[in-house]
C-alpha cells in the first residue's frame, strides 16, 4: 500500500505537467476547431528558451518566464502564419491538422539546425524530498503541483470573469455567431493562442526540469500523451481535459511502474482508442457517439 | 556511381508503390491515415520471418519458415491486409476527420512499440536479418547482376501496380470512393454502403503498403526499428500532395520530386564542416514547408485530378467541399 | 525516404555511445611515391582509401565522430610510419544516420564511388543490412558494435576488435559477485541496451550463485523515474547493474539520492565510464557509488602511441573520444594486413589479418615498428591501443576487463581490479 501511495504521489506530478500541456492544447482547439499537431513544439521551444536563459542568468524564475514568453510567441506565430490563414481560407479541420503536422516538422528541424539533435542536459537541484501526507515529494514537485493549480485557477478566472473570456467562449461555441455579434474571432483566437502558448511554454520548462534532458523531438513525444489526455477529457473542454490529464498521468505512472515503462506510449493510445470508440466526445461530456467532422 | 543509381531506382520504385497505395486511402477515399507506414513495416517484418530460418539463441522471433520469397510476399501482403482490416474495422466505423487520424496514429505507435520492445515477436531492437538476394540463386545471379535483376523486378512491380491502379481509378469502385470523399452523406443517401466501401479501399491501400514492405525487406536484407518510424509517412504524404492527390500520374510525379529530388539529391550537398546535421535537417524542414505551402496554395497539386463524371447523375448537384 | 525521426520516441545510448562531439577535421593526404615492395597481389596505383561507415547525424552522431577521430589518428600514424605499400592512406566516410534503411545506399556509395579497400564500422543498428553487401563485395569490415548476435559470427569479412557486450555482461556479473553482492537489480534504458545486457548478466550471476531481484526498464517518455527507483529499492538489492545515457543518468541518480541516499552501489559499462556520464552524475557521486567495467589494455605501449599521435593532431589538452581507440586499431591492423599481403585485394587482406594480429610472433605496438618487422620478414603480433587484438575463429576478440573507479581530483578513471580472460571464461555460463 505504501508503495502504491508513493506511486500515486509521483503520478500527481506527472499529471500536473500533463494537465498544463493538455489544457493549453484544448484551448487552441476550442477557438479554432483544429487539433494543433505542432503543440508539442511549443513545449520544446519553451524548454530551449528556459535552458538558454538559465545558463546566462542562473535564475530559475527568469528561465520560467523566458519559457512562457517564448511559448506565447511561437504559439502566436503558429496561429498568424499558418492556422489563422488556413481557417480564413475555409480549409477543413483535417487539412489544417495536416498543415500543423508539417509545421511541427519545420520547427523540429530548425531546432536541430541551431542546437543539434543530441540530448541537452538540464539539471536543477530539486531539493531533498519530504514526506507530505502519504507522499514523498521534492520542493520542485511541490512547485510544479502548486503552479499547475494556480495557473488553472487563473485560467478559470480569465475564462469565466473577463470580457476576453466571454469572447473566447463565444468563439469556441459558434465562430460565425460570435462574428455576427461583433466579436473579432481572429483576434480572439490569436490572443487565446498566446495564452495557451504561455501555459505550454511553462509546461515545457517544468517537463525539462523534471526529465532532466531534452532534444528537438522532446515535445512531440509528450504531445502524443497530451493528445490522449485532451481527447479523453473532451477536446475543446478545459475542465474535462484537466480531469483527463490527471487520470492519464496517474494511469501511466502505475502502468510504467507495475508493468513496463517501455510500453507507455502503447498504453496511452490504448486508453485513447477505447475512449474515442466508446465516448468519442470525451469521458465527461454527453454527446453523440459518432464523430463526423 | 551506377551502383548508387541502381539503389536509387530500386528505392524509387518501392517508394512509388507505397505512394500509390496511400493515394487510395487519402487521394480517393479522403482519409488522413497515419498508420500507413505500419503496414509497410508489417510487410517487411513478415517477409523476413517467413523466409529466414528459425531463431537461434540469443535471437528470438516468430516463425522462421524458410518459404520461397514469392510465397512469403503473398503471405506478407495478406498479413498487412489483415492488420489493415482490424485497424479499419475500428477506425472507419464511426470516425472521420481528425478522430480517424488520431486513432490511426495510436495504432501505428502500438505497432512500433510492440515491434521494438516485445522481443519474442521480431527480436525487438536487433530486428531480423538474413534474406540474401531472394530468387538470385534460381537464376544463378552473382551479387552485381542481382542488383540489376532486383531493380528490374521492383520497376516491373511498380509498373504493374500502376496499371492496376489505372484500372481501379476509372472503375466503379474508384468512382465510388471519390464520391465518399466529396460528400459522404449524399453517397449514403444514394444507398451506398459507406463503411464497406471505405474498408475495401483501406485494405487495398494496406495491401500495397505490405507489398512495398516485402520488396523493401529484400532490398535491405534486414529490418529493425532503426529502418522505419511512424512519421516517415509524412514524406509519402508530401509526394502525393505535391504531385496531385487522387491522380496516379500526379503521384508518380510527386515521387520523382520528393523522393528523388529532395531526398536523394541532398546526399550530394557538401557537408557543413563541424555541423553534419544541417543538410539532413534542412531536408526535413523543406518537406514540412512543402506540405504547408502546397496545402495552402495548391492543394490540388501539380497535376490535378481530372474532374470525373459519376455514372449517377444526381450526385453532380452535390456541392464540393475541398 | 528515411528521416531519423524515430528519435522522437527513443533516446540515444547504444552500447558504444559516449562522449561529446568532435570537430571533424580532415586531413587530405597527398599522393605518395611509387611502390617498392616485392609485389605478389594487386598493387595500389594511388592513395589507398578506407571508409568510415557510421552515423554522423541524429542523436547517435557521437558514434561516428569517435570512429572518424580514431581512424584519422591511425591515418597519421600510418602515413608518418611509411604509408601502405608506398602509398598514402586516405580516410573517407559515409553517413548511415544510424538507420538500417539509409545504410544501404551509404555503403554502396563507399564501395562504388570511393573504391575503399576496408570499412571501419558500422554499429549494431545497421550491421545486418551492411553485412551481406560487404560479403558480396569481399571487403574486410571492422564492425564496431557490441551486439551479442555476432558472438558466433560466421561472416568471414566481418572483424570485431572490441569485445562483445555479452563478455561485458559476464565481467559485470563476475565483478559484483566477487565483491560479495548476492542480490542484484538491473536498471537499463529502453533501447538496445535493455535487450543486450540483462541476459548475459542474469545467466552469469545466477550461475555464480547470485539472484536478480528486479529488472527495470527506463523509458524516454517518462517525466520521472521515481516509481521505478522506488521499486528497485523495495526489492533490497546489494548492487545495481546499469547503463543509460548521461542525461537520464543525472535524473536517475538524483532520484536514488532522494529515495535512499544512494545506499546501493552501481556497476556500469563502458558508457557509464564515459566522461559525459561521469560529469552528469558528478565525479564525487561517481567516485563514491559507481564502478564501471570495460576492456583494459595489457600493455600501455600502443595506447601511449595512440595518445601521442592524438595529442599531435588535436592538442595535448584534448581527450580522445571514447572508443576512438577501437577504430584506431581497426585501421592500423588492416593497414598491416595489406603490408603483409602486399595486396589491396579484399581476399588477400582478409587472409592476412590474423597473421599480423594473433600470436605467435614478435609483439609490436606501433605501425612503424610493425611495418619494419614485416619488411624484415618477421612474423608479428600487433598489440593494439584497445587490447591485444587476438581474434578467435568467430573474428571476435577477448580481452581482460578492468573495474574502474573515478578519481575526483584528477578527473581520470582509475583501475581498481583486473578481470582476466581466464576468469571470464570460467564464469561464462
Amino acid at each position: 500500500m505504501h508503495q502504491a501511495l508513493l506511486t500515486l504521489g509521483f503520478g500527481i506530478v506527472t499529471a500536473s505537467i500533463l494537465a498544463l500541456s493538455a489544457v493549453a492544447f484544448t484551448l487552441e482547439y476550442a477557438v479554432t476547431n483544429v487539433a494543433n499537431v505542432s503543440h508539442g513544439e511549443i513545449l520544446t521551444v519553451g524548454a530551449y528558451a528556459a535552458y538558454l536563459v538559465h545558463q546566462r542568468t542562473g535564475s530559475a524564475i527568469a528561465a520560467a518566464i523566458a519559457a512562457a514568453v517564448a511559448g506565447g510567441l511561437i504559439a502566436l506565430a503558429m496561429h498568424s502564419a499558418v492556422i489563422g490563414p488556413f481557417i480564413r481560407h475555409g480549409a477543413s479541420p483535417t487539412v489544417v491538422f495536416i498543415a500543423t503536422l508539417g509545421m511541427s516538422f519545420i520547427i523540429q528541424n530548425v531546432l536541430v539546425i541551431f542546437f543539434g539533435a543530441a540530448n541537452v542536459a538540464y539539471n536543477l537541484d530539486p531539493g531533498a524530498p519530504r514526506q507530505i501526507g502519504p507522499f514523498l515529494l521534492t520542493p520542485l514537485d511541490v512547485e510544479i503541483i502548486v503552479s499547475a493549480i494556480a495557473i488553472t485557477f487563473v485560467l478559470y478566472l480569465i475564462i469565466s470573469r473577463t470580457r476576453f473570456g466571454k469572447a473566447l467562449r463565444a468563439v469556441s461555441q459558434n465562430r460565425e455567431l460570435a462574428r455576427v455579434t461583433g466579436i473579432n474571432a481572429t483576434r480572439v483566437a490569436a490572443a487565446t493562442f498566446v495564452l495557451a502558448g504561455l501555459i505550454a511554454g511553462y509546461a515545457g520548462f517544468v517537463l525539462a526540469e523534471s526529465v532532466g534532458s531534452f532534444t528537438p523531438y522532446f515535445g512531440f513525444g509528450f504531445f502524443l500523451i497530451t493528445l490522449t489526455a485532451a481527447v479523453a477529457g473532451g477536446l475543446g473542454r478545459a475542465f474535462g481535459t484537466m480531469v483527463g490529464a490527471i487520470l492519464v498521468g496517474i494511469i501511466l505512472e502505475f502502468a510504467g511502474g507495475y508493468i513496463s515503462a517501455s510500453y507507455n506510449l502503447a498504453f496511452a493510445f490504448a486508453i485513447l482508442a477505447v475512449v474515442i470508440l466508446v465516448r468519442p466526445r470525451g469521458l465527461f461530456t454527453n454527446a453523440r457517439r459518432t464523430v463526423f467532422e | 556511381m551506377s551502383a548508387y543509381l541502381v539503389s536509387v531506382l530500386t528505392e524509387g520504385a518501392i517508394f512509388g508503390i507505397m505512394a500509390l497505395g496511400l493515394n487510395v486511402i487519402w487521394g480517393w477515399s479522403g482519409d488522413f491515415d497515419l498508420a500507413y507506414y505500419g503496414y509497410v513495416a508489417v510487410g517487411a517484418y513478415m517477409t523476413l520471418v517467413l523466409t529466414i530460418g528459425p531463431a537461434t539463441a540469443p535471437a528470438h522471433y516468430i516463425l522462421g519458415l524458410q518459404l520461397p520469397y514469392p510465397l512469403a510476399v503473398v503471405v506478407a501482403v495478406l498479413t498487412a491486409m489483415a492488420v489493415g482490416l482490424i485497424v479499419g474495422l475500428i477506425a472507419l466505423r464511426h470516425l472521420r476527420g481528425i478522430y480517424f487520424s488520431i486513432v490511426t496514429l495510436g495504432a501505428v505507435y502500438v505497432m512500433y512499440v510492440l515491434a521494438g520492445q516485445y522481443v519474442p515477436l521480431f527480436d525487438g531492437y536487433n530486428g531480423l536479418s538474413g534474406l540474401f538476394d531472394p530468387m538470385g540463386d534460381w537464376f544463378g545471379l552473382d551479387y552485381q547482376s542481382y542488383q540489376y535483376f532486383f531493380m528490374a523486378l521492383c520497376l516491373v512491380a511498380f509498373a504493374l501496380v500502376f496499371l492496376f491502379m489505372w484500372r481501379v481509378s476509372g472503375s466503379r469502385f474508384g468512382m465510388a470512393l471519390r464520391t465518399l470523399r466529396e460528400d459522404e452523406r449524399a453517397a449514403a443517401a444514394f444507398g451506398r454502403d459507406i463503411y464497406r466501401l471505405k474498408l475495401k479501399g483501406y485494405v487495398l491501400g494496406a495491401a500495397l503498403a505490405g507489398f512495398a514492405g516485402a520488396l523493401f525487406a529484400a532490398y535491405l536484407s534486414a529490418f529493425n526499428p532503426s529502418a522505419w518510424s511512424p512519421v516517415e509517412v509524412i514524406v509519402l504524404y508530401s509526394a502525393v500532395l505535391v504531385g496531385g492527390r487522387g491522380n496516379i500520374w500526379g503521384v508518380v510525379l510527386g515521387v520523382l520530386i520528393m523522393g528523388l529530388l529532395v531526398q536523394e539529391s541532398t546526399r550530394f550537398l557538401p557537408e557543413v564542416p563541424g555541423h553534419p546535421q544541417i543538410v539532413l535537417a534542412l531536408r526535413g524542414a523543406v518537406i514540412g514547408l512543402v506540405l504547408v505551402l502546397f496545402l495552402r496554395f495548391r492543394p490540388q497539386g501539380l497535376l490535378p485530378e481530372r474532374r470525373f463524371v459519376d455514372p449517377d447523375p444526381a450526385l453532380e448537384a452535390v456541392p464540393r467541399t475541398a | 525516404m528515411h528521416l531519423s525521426l524515430a528519435s522522437s520516441i527513443r533516446r540515444a545510448s547504444a552500447s558504444r555511445l559516449l562522449a561529446g562531439s568532435a570537430a571533424a577535421v580532415f586531413l587530405v593526404a597527398a599522393c605518395g611515391t611509387t611502390s617498392s615492395t616485392g609485389s605478389t597481389g594487386k598493387q595500389p596505383s594511388g592513395p589507398v582509401t578506407m571508409g568510415v561507415l557510421s552515423c554522423f547525424t541524429g542523436t547517435l552522431s557521437s558514434l561516428g565522430a569517435a570512429m572518424l577521430q580514431g581512424s584519422q589518428v591511425a591515418q597519421k600514424a600510418v602515413n608518418d610510419g611509411g604509408g601502405i605499400l608506398g602509398q598514402k592512406l586516405n580516410i573517407t566516410h559515409a553517413d548511415t544516420q544510424c538507420d538500417e534503411a539509409d545504410s544501404v545506399p551509404a555503403v554502396r556509395q563507399l564501395l562504388a564511388a570511393n573504391q575503399v579497400v576496408g570499412i571501419i564500422g558500422p554499429e549494431t543498428q545497421e550491421i545486418n543490412a551492411v553485412a551481406p553487401i560487404v560479403m558480396s563485395a569481399k571487403i574486410p569490415t571492422q564492425f564496431q558494435g557490441g551486439s551479442t548476435l555476432f558472438d558466433k559470427n560466421t561472416n568471414q569479412w566481418l572483424w570485431r576488435d572490441s569485445p562483445s557486450d555479452s563478455q561485458l555482461g559476464v565481467a559485470m556479473a563476475l565483478y559484483a559477485y566477487n565483491k560479495g553482492y548476492r542480490n542484484a537489480a538491473l536498471v537499463f534504458y529502453s533501447d538496445i541496451a535493455a535487450q543486450t545486457f540483462p541476459p548475459p548478466i542474469t545467466a552469469t550471476f545466477q550461475k555464480l550463485g547470485g539472484k536478480i531481484v528486479s529488472n527495470i526498464t527506463i523509458a524516454p517518455d517518462q517525466t520521472s523515474y521515481r516509481t521505478q527507483v522506488q521499486q528497485v529499492i523495495a526489492t533490497n538489492p546489494d548492487v545495481i547493474f546499469t547503463q543509460t545515457d548521461a542525461a537520464t543518468a543525472a535524473v536517475l541518480y538524483r532520484n536514488f539520492k532522494e529515495l535512499d541516499n544512494l545506499q546501493i552501489p552501481f556497476v556500469g559499462t563502458d558508457v557509464t565510464g564515459g566522461d559525459d556520464y561521469l560529469k552528469a552524475i558528478t565525479y564525487q557521486v561517481a567516485h563514491a557509488h559507481l564502478i564501471s567495467i570495460y576492456g583494459t589494455s595489457v600493455s600501455g605501449q600502443a595506447a601511449d602511441e595512440f595518445n601521442k599521435d592524438f595529442a599531435a593532431m588535436f592538442g595535448a589538452s584534448q581527450q580522445p573520444l571514447a572508443n576512438a581507440n577501437y577504430a584506431y586499431d581497426s585501421v592500423i591492423s588492416q593497414a598491416l594486413a595489406i603490408d603483409k599481403a602486399s595486396s589491396i585485394t579484399g581476399a588477400d587482406i582478409n587472409a592476412a589479418m590474423t597473421s599480423v594480429t594473433n600470436p605467435p610472433g614478435t609483439a609490436c605496438y606501433t605501425y612503424a615498428a610493425c611495418l619494419a618487422l614485416i619488411k624484415a620478414g618477421t612474423k608479428i603480433n600487433y598489440e593494439g591501443a584497445s587490447g591485444p587484438l587476438d581474434y578467435n575463429q568467430y573474428h571476435n576478440v577477448f580481452g581482460p576487463y578492468g573495474a574502474f573507479q573515478q578519481d575526483v581530483a584528477s578527473g581520470q578513471q582509475v583501475q581498481v581490479q583486473v578481470l582476466t580472460a581466464a576468469d571470464l571464461a570460467a564464469a561464462t555460463p
